[in-house]
């Protein structure tokens, strides 16, 4: 399989289920410096999709032009065939699309529950059924012991739990995790692949930056590369991390042909 | 020791019940009802009351009111505003405006105020939220626009100009002194509205703060782009908190205007109103309930009492005022209230400490 074949990523490639989002030529320019250039890319329900590339490459900016941190500048972003590219970061939440933050962002005088309830308020008005839909994934990412304390004083692996759960409280279609197990420790880190295959099986589809390569191969149902803003490779992660233009992005600017 | 473990556990049990909220409020208010009889007691043949006057009260609770409309905005969202004192002080005018000038019975006048204030505020709020203020930005923009109305108003025949309002005879609105005119011919009555007042805004910031709306306020405060990350709508919240917030200072304003005798634009927009309508909220304990009310009652009767007693030094109670906020910003942010969950956690380290070294 050749490198511009890989780049189109329908084209031969036959894919399950129903496309959830859908990435459409998206561009993001910062005075000067073009961030992301033509990007597209799609995620199907109840898939995972792994999202690597070398520092610098535009994931982080792809993950907040999708969640309308801002806008892209060129392209458009659908959700269940819906634009939502351009809407504010509320809305998207509530049209079912959650993300992490690669710093974790905890509401820190907020206890862990609270934080969870945030998130849960999207579905309900009421606090007592907001507390129910927390407490589930409390129990589920493994926090329900902590819910009453503050969330501040949380352990960097709690936080980043924390920083699932609040995500998943509001029930989405599709979740980006952005970097969610850097940081952990091992047996974390398993735990947090498993909670990944919990979340398909509910049918969350899942869109997950990790720098961990054998994560990455290991959970994911397919991988896109990004590289200087452009996407290089799309494809099944074994595929993938063979692809020559692939290697050459992370190892660098060698003549591969030769 | 054990006593003490066991009045601590009791009050724990107590304070999971769901009529604990109800309990603290009944006796909160018992006591403040009961002040007035409180400082007439004699101690070691001196009264309270020589001290801590009737009126120092009413200041008080004043203040302890007009915190907690302020807490609402700047406590629970985190939009930090320096510029209270335009909406109280829309509230003082648009009641005498109406009341001198239009015979209209002044709890009308008050309520104009609260709406026109609350519309002030969303104003303020959209231009500032919408270009992203702030922080210490968000608090100048709201001080400028509360300087604004100072000179606006100052400059203003209509409003009488510089010379303000002198309060109106409840006959010249067709009223007699009591509860419907808004007057009283002592100050003990005086006392008892502000306390309702008091009593009315602390419920509604009870309900606010156990509702979801409180939730997405206190979820703004800490951290705006995590809020919006699961749904927050932030820039609606923000407004909502800086309408309620402004509609209840107003009203504090109306009443300050029916309790002395006249309104200036010096006095109820002044400069200086701003610091003193935030002070206790910040020292008690921004975004708490009973935060407003205690910080009231450890900053206004201090400084009133330093102003009569050294009433040759000019400016002494905005010394201590400064005083205060320079204190407790530096070394306890989250305010008096927080002192005793503060002085837990150090003595649980200590013990604690102690176990491990044993």
């Amino acid at each position: 399989m050749s490198a511009d074949e890989t780049n189109a990523p329908d084209a031969d490639i036959d894919r399950d289920g129903e496309q959830i989002l859908s990435v459409e030529g998206v561009g993001k320019r910062f005075s000067g410096l073009q961030a992301l250039d033509d990007v597209d890319m799609t995620v199907n329900r109840g898939e995972i999709i792994g999202l690597i590339g070398p520092n610098g490459a535009g994931k982080t900016t792809l993950f907040n032009c999708i969640s309308g941190a801002f806008p892209p500048t060129s392209g458009t972003v659908k959700l269940d065939g819906d634009v939502i590219s351009g809407l504010p970061a509320h809305k998207i939440a509530r049209a079912g699309l959650a993300r992490t933050f690669q710093i974790t962002r905890p509401l820190e005088e907020l206890t862990v529950v609270e934080n969870a309830m945030v998130g849960a308020h999207i579905h309900t008005r009421r606090r007592s059924e907001a507390r129910e839909i927390a407490m589930e994934t409390l129990e589920f990412v493994g926090l329900a012991d902590k819910a009453e304390e503050e969330a501040g004083e949380l352990t960097v692996g709690a936080q980043k739990r924390l920083e699932l759960a609040r995500a998943v409280s509001t029930r989405p279609e599709i979740l980006l995790l952005d970097e969610i197990m850097a940081g952990l420790t091992p047996s974390e880190s398993k735990q947090m692949l498993d909670l990944f295959r919990q979340l398909r099986e509910r049918g969350t589809s899942l869109l997950i930056i990790e720098h961990d390569m054998k994560a990455i191969i290991n959970i994911s149902d397919y991988v896109k590369v990004l590289d200087q803003g452009k996407g290089i490779a799309f494809g099944a992660p074994e595929t993938v991390v063979e692809d020559d233009r692939v290697i050459e992005a992370y190892i660098g600017g060698f003549d591969v042909d030769a | 020791m054990s006593a003490i473990e066991t009045v601590r556990d009791r009050y724990r049990t107590f304070d999971d019940q769901r009529y604990a909220p109800l309990v603290k409020g009944v006796a909160l208010f018992g006591l403040l009802a009961a002040l007035p009889t409180i400082i007439e007691i004699d101690v070691a043949g001196m009264e309270l009351a020589a001290l801590l006057s009737l009126k120092v009260l009413i200041l008080t609770v004043i203040y302890a009111y007009t915190a907690q409309a302020w807490n609402i905005m700047s406590g629970y969202t985190g939009q930090f505003s320096f510029g209270h004192a335009a909406f109280f002080g829309i509230g003082a005018y648009a009641t005498q405006a109406l009341v001198v000038d239009a015979a209209v019975n002044p709890w009308i006048g008050m309520l104009v105020g609260g709406v026109l204030a609350g519309g002030y505020g969303l104003i303020i709020g959209a231009l500032s939220f919408r270009f992203k203020l702030q922080g210490h930005y968000f608090a100048l923009a709201t001080l400028a626009f509360a300087e604004l109305l100072r000179f606006v108003v100052t400059n203003m025949s209509e409003l009488n100009g510089a010379n303000g309002y002198f309060k109106a005879f409840p006959r010249d609105y067709g009223a007699e002194y009591g509860l419907v005119a808004f007057q009283f011919q002592n100050d003990l009555p005086y006392y008892y509205l502000i306390v309702g007042f008091l009593l009315v805004v602390t419920l509604v910031s009870w309900v606010i703060k156990n509702s979801w709306v409180g939730l997405y306020f206190f979820a703004i405060r800490e951290d705006e782009r995590a809020a919006a990350s699961v749904g927050v709508p932030s820039f609606r919240y923000k407004l909502i908190g800086v309408a309620v917030s402004a509609f209840f200072t107003a009203l504090g304003g109306a009443y300050w205007s029916m309790y002395f005798n006249t309104i200036r634009p010096d006095t109820v927009f002044a400069l200086f109103k701003n610091v003193e309508l935030l002070l206790p909220a910040v020292v008690g304990g921004p975004g708490t309930l009973l935060g407003p009310i205690v910080g009231s009652f450890i900053v206004t009767p201090v400084s009133e009492i330093a102003r009569t007693t050294f009433s040759d030094i000019n400016g002494l109670d905005r010394i201590i005022y400064g005083a205060f906020l320079v204190a407790i910003v530096i070394y306890s942010p989250r305010g008096v209230v927080s002192w005793p969950s503060q002085a837990r956690a150090l003595w649980k380290r200590v013990r604690g400490d102690e176990e491990v070294s044993e």
